[in-house]
């Protein structure tokens, strides 16, 4: 009789005893569970997330640019808002600045972690490298992004107090968002991409791939925002070592609406700014004030805009469309050079850099090279060059944060909407975006104070 | 000592009875007819020797002994013991035919048979005579109106035979499968029930509360309904069963769908619109958009091409014309459904058979469309050695589904426009007529001479050329072995194979006007085409290959006063779905070539003025696997037979739940108790015989395939740089699980004195827990939008009451059976931050905490402006015009809530009445206590879609109307936003109550002794259903039950006839 129940028993376990692969299989075999370097190397691929869409609401609100009046009224209340440096910013809309650059950051940690899942054989290689660099580039990138906008400049004496971004280390959704200080925030950023610059290689086919070239851009402009001028020598020196050609622009033959073509030659890095209503060439005109800063034989004024009966349009971007390009060149790392030479008074080499740089720039024969007679002007002349070569980069909104500090350059922005004249005071507080509010109502973190 | 002399007296008296002899006469009759049973037995319990009822079915029998204990046995009919009470009189007994059996009811869970008044959970046993009182050629739509908490719902059907979901004791999700789980003989279903023959179907099982769904985890939440097919039984004669039926469904009537406004009020406003210049864009557009026939012969006139005279009286024609009529003459007819099936079954000490074939043939009223289903099944049981039961089935089934109907949607002229409502089938020379079709008349026309194939569009001769079927195989394979290790503990192994395989095919002749269509606009300006010129041949098939086996352990064991039943088991599943569909193009269906070099890449200029690729016709292949391991275990103990104690435990893991949640393993349970009062000694109520209570508390499960508890991601190629990439889909979650739904149920059997009055009042609370709901997150985790995690919870009150009543007995039985239902649901936890207003308006109205799930909310009603007939809303304090600003900025706050969508109330009523053969009974639903939104005139619609609505006859037209209508003017330019102010108000929520005649069955059983053996076995029967609604709430005649159908359901009239030999 107990025969019988073993046997019994014995079927039934038989029946049931699967191992637990049973359980894993995938329920839906056409959902990619990213667990392969190839998988995790398209997560990161996917440009219309990392690349494009970077923050706008900085270049929105640097007062290089005018929404035309007619258009005011149907841009986004956000848009409006931001366009005359309100108090309260979002009302009901989504914060994009925010919330797709912490996307970036999603998917870096997902690709970050995907790789410590992998079996210990596949850890090696160029394609495990490539993805394990990316990854920290692109989160280090989203973080600089963020710590323009969302808090405050790096000050030395106040960085290791002042509230910085919360920084979201792990894709883990039930994690709790925490601030950390300016000063986490900028080792962050500078830890991540010191750490890719080991595993990349010096320069990429791909444009929308991070290259070591890209991380020596990423820390000097980091640096450069951190007023740390010799660091952002150091790697912008490191930067043009690996590429320095410059785009001379009587060689540039514009077809069609826009100037340049994508991943042009002096491209390091492809991105673009997000392209809302504010921030579009249909509703922009450019601020007139800086129009007429270029020369008569400048190039850049008919490469890089359109006189629209009467409203400027700018159709000079390097992402070779409308959408206007916000990763790293070669031209800029020119102007990082000479800044920071100007600054620990070597204006003469800080104007070989600079001339270097417009030479390519103005009509052939035309352009006389630039002199000083003191550091001064020399770096007045890079700062002028910076804004008028830079513009629409997203980078005018950074060097105002850092240039105001210095009483020297500081400018008070001004603006008028209809009967309205608005004006951004040097250091304001309202350089420093607040927090979306879903964040503060879901972790209860510290408000920017406006 | 006493007591011995007691008992020597009490046995002598006994003896001394028994010695007189005592004859007993009687007559045996049959219970369903009534008629006297000629040679039945009659026996006195414990001895050999009997009689035989003699041709009028009298019987005499010497008692011996002591015994008063007779026993009746006939062929087909239930045996039955009778005690003689007194001798002195003939005795009548009434035995019950077999298939009848009203003594004990078994309900089946799918693992287990349990005896219903020994169950303590909710069960509803719809038994065979219930399900065949019902004519039609599924299963579950017999079970509508047949048991108490069972609603079926068809508020979102366009077509009225459309599949209506099914929900039992209301809701227990807001997102995941809201669908009560079926199972077929023991294992769930996969594909369509539609398969299962009813004709197959012994009985039907409906599992209510935690205790009797529990058994099936975490897919019992939404209740279970277990189907239970018919099998051979042992030591019975050869039974033969035939059913044939014929049913004939009335046209549809077009007339009754209020989307509709008639020709001569359209063609006044086309005139009024024309006027206004409103076509001119369609009419210059180079995109040659179509235009209506009126508008081109308005252009006409205005352009000198025709007189007014000649415009006006083309015009006058069309004006009498309505499409509906001939839409009704040509593209629809009376619809036919034929079904017969035949079985066998029986069985002998060794081995039980029942072999069964059924074929359907249905003719649908709509021309074209049809579906025939043969079934073929087999389930034998051998007995080869002393305790061992092997049992195995077949079951085939092959369906086809023709659909080459034309209805008034495919006559669309192109996507988004009505047909307009002067269109014609039929020239008035009798041929075909065209249909405009989506370019202007003159671009089609002139096709031809620009060397294209024939643009025109004629319905009729598309009918003929369409050729689109849908070809279903099934088959379903069972084995098991049963062995009886002891007296009171037997183990089984179960296994099932099922697949279904489903192939459509749509053969495009090339004259249809879709591939014509096709070619024409490829044709590049050389005349070349890159579509091969033939038949497009468009093929998708599907497979749910599902493996699913079983061992259980059954205990059952009795002794004095204690009984006790448990089971125990594990369970295995996977279920696989497949998917594809592709197309051939240059297809010749004579000799089955095709084209295969087609290029799908070079955008190529269409016709009139565009570019595209070619179509593919193909989609993603999709592939579904699910996995689930399952243990379960159900006990319940007797006492006395009165109090009973059950309870059930089940473990699942699955591929779609998380990892956390198959690593946890927590059970879902339930546990139930049971009293029958009646059986204690102190109860002494003449008024009632049996009294019962029940009370059960557990958990059932529910799972959403939908949700993944793994990081997944997309693939798609880089429009930037043409890489392969990979969107994230979903963060991962590894704490998904299954919903849980906590059931108490509260129950009281009752029955009366000789069961005049029984029946069952129930009570019950679902708290749904874990239930799925999105939740926003946190922007900074870099997952954007809302995230469906387990955290919502709803709650669901109610009761269930069925009735049965024996109104008279004797020669005319007039039986009544009535069910009642209550449901009422209740948001306990949601989070509806972040949604659009626009969601409150649909049918699932997003939900509100503290509200019952679907409310019905509108706007409040504009009142009218007497000057123009605008509707007038209030924004910023000032009533006005700003409709878009009205829209835009109203908050949840300020909407009308009218109450619930769904029935918080309904039942039905059904009296069957016989007498001799004859047997009458119909049945009656109502339900009550919920809303609908009827539709009414959109101007947008009506200028741009061509889609008009009866109640533009009641708009505003001039001043003083607003005193009686609620319905706006007409607007100089169309505004969604001021249409949605009207189609949104509270005056177009219309109450849902209605009392409906669901149908009626006529039944004659005759017992003519000329029919010799055949009497009281053939039954002819007449069967009549969709006979209207007696009586509803709202004033506009509009069925509650299908507010957005074209026509309603068609009456259907059966004629059948069944042996039972």
């Amino acid at each position: 009789m107990k025969r019988k129940y073993y046997s019994l028993l014995l079927w039934i376990t038989a029946l049931i005893s699967c191992d637990k692969e049973f359980l894993e299989a995938k329920p839906d075999l056409a959902l990619v569970v990213p667990h392969t370097v190839k998988n995790l190397q398209a997560i990161l691929d996917n440009t219309a997330i990392i690349n494009n869409n970077t923050p706008y609401l900085g270049e929105l609100s640097a007062g290089d640019n005018f929404i035309q009046p007619n258009r005011y009224q149907t841009i986004q209340v956000h848009e409006r808002n931001a366009f005359i440096w309100a108090k309260e910013v979002y009302e009901t809309s989504v914060v994009n600045d925010w919330d797709w650059s912490y996307r970036r950051v999603f998917y870096a940690n997902q690709a970050l972690e995907g790789l410590v899942r992998l079996p210990e054989k596949e850890k090696t290689g160029p394609d495990y490298e490539l993805v394990k660099g990316s990854a920290l580039f692109f989160r280090a990138w989203a973080f600089n992004h963020l710590a323009q906008e969302f808090c405050k400049p790096y000050i030395p004496s106040s960085a290791s107090s002042d509230p910085g971004i919360p920084l979201r280390l792990e894709s883990n959704i039930n994690i709790r968002t925490t601030r950390a200080t300016v000063k986490e925030t900028y080792d962050q950023i500078i830890g991540d991409a010191k750490l890719a610059l080991r595993y990349l290689p010096a320069t990429v086919q791909v444009k929308t791939r991070p290259s070591r070239q890209a991380v020596y851009a990423l820390l000097s402009t980091t640096f450069l925002q951190m007023e740390d001028y010799q660091n952002a020598k150091l790697y912008a020196d490191s930067c043009l070592a690996l590429g320095a050609d410059l785009t001379n622009y009587n060689t540039v033959k514009p077809a069609g609406a826009f100037t340049f073509k994508q991943f042009s030659p002096e491209v390091i890095f492809h991105s673009y700014i997000l392209h809302g209503h504010g921030f579009n060439v249909a509703n922009l005109d450019v601020s007139k004030e800086l129009y007429q800063q270029y020369g008569a034989n400048d190039l850049r004024k008919t490469l890089f805009f359109k006189d629209n009966q009467g409203i400027v349009n700018y159709i000079g971007s390097y992402s070779g469309a409308r959408e206007f390009f916000s990763g790293f060149a070669v031209d800029e790392m020119y102007l990082i050079e000479a800044e920071c030479l100007a600054r620990s008074s070597n204006r003469v080499e800080a104007l070989k850099y600079l001339n270097t740089l417009l030479a390519a720039r103005w009509k052939s024969g035309t352009f006389t090279p630039l002199t000083a007679s003191s550091d001064e002007e020399a770096l007045k002349h890079v700062l002028a060059e910076r804004r008028k070569e830079l513009i629409f980069r997203g980078r005018r909104w950074s060097d105002l944060r850092r240039l105001n500090r210095d009483p020297r350059f500081a400018v008070t922005l001004s603006r008028t909407v209809g009967a309205t004249t608005y004006t951004l005071a040097p250091n304001s507080p309202l350089y420093v975006l607040p927090i979306p509010h879903d964040v503060i109502v879901m972790s209860k973190v510290e408000q920017n104070p406006r | 000592m006493n007591k011995l002399i007691l008992y020597i007296l009490i046995v002598a008296a006994f003896h001394l009875e028994a010695q007189a002899q005592i004859k007993v006469t009687g007559q045996v009759f049959s219970k369903l007819s009534e008629q006297p049973l000629p040679g039945a037995s009659v026996k006195q319990s414990g001895f050999n020797s009997g009689t035989i009822t003699d041709s009028s079915g009298r019987f005499s029998l010497i008692l011996q002994g002591i015994g008063r204990e007779l026993r009746i046995s006939y062929v087909g009919y239930q045996s039955q013991t009778v005690v003689v009470a007194r001798t002195d009189q003939p005795v009548n007994i009434s035995l019950i035919p077999e298939d009848n059996l009203l003594a004990e009811v078994l309900v089946s869970t799918g693992y287990q048979d349990i005896p219903q008044e020994r169950a303590v959970g909710s069960f509803v046993q719809i038994s065979n005579e219930v399900i065949n009182r019902r004519v039609g050629p599924d299963i579950i739509s017999r079970l509508e109106g047949a048991a108490s908490g069972l609603n079926f719902i068809r508020r979102f059907a366009t077509e009225p035979d459309a599949e209506p979901s099914l929900s039992i004791r209301g809701l227990s999700t807001f997102y995941a499968n809201a669908e009560p789980l079926i199972v077929v003989d023991n294992f769930p279903y996969e594909g369509s029930i539609k398969n299962i023959n009813p004709n197959d179907v012994e009985s039907v099982t409906i599992l209510k509360d935690a205790s009797a769904a529990s058994i099936w985890g975490a897919r019992a939440g939404n209740g279970v309904i277990v189907i239970t097919t018919k099998k051979g039984r042992s030591n019975q004669p050869v039974k033969v069963q035939f059913n044939s039926v014929y049913t004939l469904a009335e046209k549809p009537d077009l007339f009754y769908n209020p989307d509709f406004l008639g020709s001569a009020d359209y063609i006044a406003l086309e005139r009024q619109l024309f006027a206004r210049n409103f076509y001119a864009g369609d009419e210059n557009s180079l995109s040659k958009v179509i235009v209506s026939p009126v508008v081109e012969l308005l252009i006409a006139q205005r352009d000198g091409k025709l007189t007014a005279a000649q415009a006006n009286a083309e015009i006058a024609l069309l004006e009498k014309q309505d499409i509906r009529n001939d839409v009704q003459k040509y593209l629809y007819r009376q619809g036919a459904n034929r079904q017969t099936s035949l079985n066998l079954s029986g069985g002998t000490s060794a081995i039980n058979y029942y072999l069964s074939a059924g074929y359907d043939n249905n003719d649908h009223q709509s021309r074209g469309d049809g579906y025939n289903r043969l079934t073929l099944n087999s389930q034998n049981v051998y007995r080869a050695i002393k305790g061992l039961e092997i049992s195995a089935g077949i079951n085939y089934i092959q369906s086809k589904n023709t659909f080459n109907s034309h209805g008034l949607t495919e006559l669309s002229p192109v996507s988004g426009k009505s047909i307009y409502p002067y269109a014609r089938l039929i020239s008035p020379d009798g041929k075909p007529a065209i249909v405009q079709r989506s370019y202007r008349s003159n671009y089609a026309a002139s096709a031809e001479s620009m060397g294209l194939l024939n643009w025109q569009y004629k319905p009729l001769e598309e009918l003929e050329l369409s050729d689109f079927t849908r070809v279903n195989n099934e088959i379903r394979i069972n084995g098991g072995l049963k062995y009886k290790f002891l007296q009171y503990l037997s183990g089984e192994v179960k296994y099932q194979f099922q697949r279904m395989g489903d192939n459509s095919r749509n053969n495009q002749d090339p004259r249809s006007f879709a591939v014509r269509d096709l070619l024409n606009r490829y044709t590049q300006s050389n005349g070349t085409n890159p579509i091969p010129y033939g038949g497009i041949l468009n093929l998708g098939n599907s497979a749910i290959t599902s493996h699913s086996g079983r061992g259980q352990l059954n205990f059952n064991r009795d002794w004095k006063q204690h009984r006790i039943y448990a089971i125990a088991g594990a369970e295995v599943r996977e279920i696989d779905n497949f998917k594809n569909a592709s197309r051939l193009y240059g297809y010749d269906n004579e000799v089955l070539n095709s084209q295969l070099m087609i290029d799908y890449v070079t955008r190529f200029p269409t016709l009139p003025r565009n570019t595209a690729t070619i179509p593919t016709g193909t989609t993603p292949l999709t592939n579904q696997l699910d996995r689930y391991v399952s243990y379960y275990g159900n006990a319940s103990y007797e006492f006395m037979s009165r109090y009973t104690i059950s309870a059930s435990l089940r473990e699942d893991a699955s591929n779609l739940f998380g990892v956390e949640t198959n690593q946890k393993r927590v059970p879902l349970w339930s546990a139930g108790l049971g009293w029958d009062i009646s059986a204690e000694p102190f109860f002494k109520l003449d008024l009632l015989s049996y009294l019962k209570l029940r009370a059960t508390y557990g958990y059932n499960g529910n799972t959403d395939k939908t949700v993944t508890a793994l990081t997944t991601a997309r693939y798609s190629s880089d429009p930037l740089t043409g890489l392969p990439v990979a969107t994230i889909l979903s963060p991962g979650n590894p704490d998904l699980r299954w919903e849980k739904v906590g059931i108490a149920n509260l129950g009281l059997d009752f029955a009366t004195k000789n069961k005049r009055i029984s029946g069952s009042i129930e009570v019950f609370k679902k708290n749904g827990r874990d239930l799925l709901g999105d939740l926003p997150l946190d922007p900074t985790t870099g997952y954007l939008g809302r995230h469906r995690v387990n955290f919502a919870s709803l709650q669901t009150t109610g009761a269930d009451i069925q009735l049965h009543t024996s109104n008279t007995t004797g020669r005319v039985k007039w039986e009544s059976d009535v069910l009642f239902s209550y449901v009422k649901d209740k948001v306990t936890r949601f989070d509806n931050s972040g949604l659009a207003l626009s969601s409150y308006f649909t049918g699932f109205s997003i939900p509100i905490v503290g509200k019952s799930l679907y409310r019905l909310y509108s706007y409040p009603d504009a009142p009218l402006d007497p000057a123009t007939g605008d509707p007038l809303v209030t924004t910023n304090g000032v009533l006005g015009k700003d409709y878009v600003n009205y829209v835009r900025n109203i908050t949840s706050g300020e909407l009308i809530d009218k109450g619930p969508q769904l029935p918080p109330y309904f039942g039905s009523i059904r009296n069957s009445v016989s007498f001799k053969g004859l047997a009458v009974s119909a049945n009656i639903t109502w339900k009550a206590g919920y809303y609908f939104r009827r539709s009414s005139i959109s101007y947008d619609a009506l200028f741009n879609s061509w889609t008009g609505h009866r109640d533009y006859a009641k708009r505003w037209q001039k001043p003083g109307d607003e005193l009686y209508t609620s319905v706006p003017s007409v607007p100089l330019l169309s505004n969604t936003s001021r249409d949605q102010i009207y189609e949104r108000s509270s005056s177009l929520v219309e109450k849902g109550d209605h009392l409906r005649l669901q149908d009626v069955n006529l039944s004659y059983t005759p017992a003519f002794r000329l029919l010799g053996s055949y009497a009281g076995k053939l039954r002819c029967y007449v069967y009549a259903s969709n006979l209207g609604i007696l009586w509803r709430a709202n004033k506009q005649g509009l069925d509650p039950d299908f507010p957005t159908v074209q026509y309603i359901q068609p009456k259907t009239y059966s004629f059948g006839l069944s042996a039972n030999l």
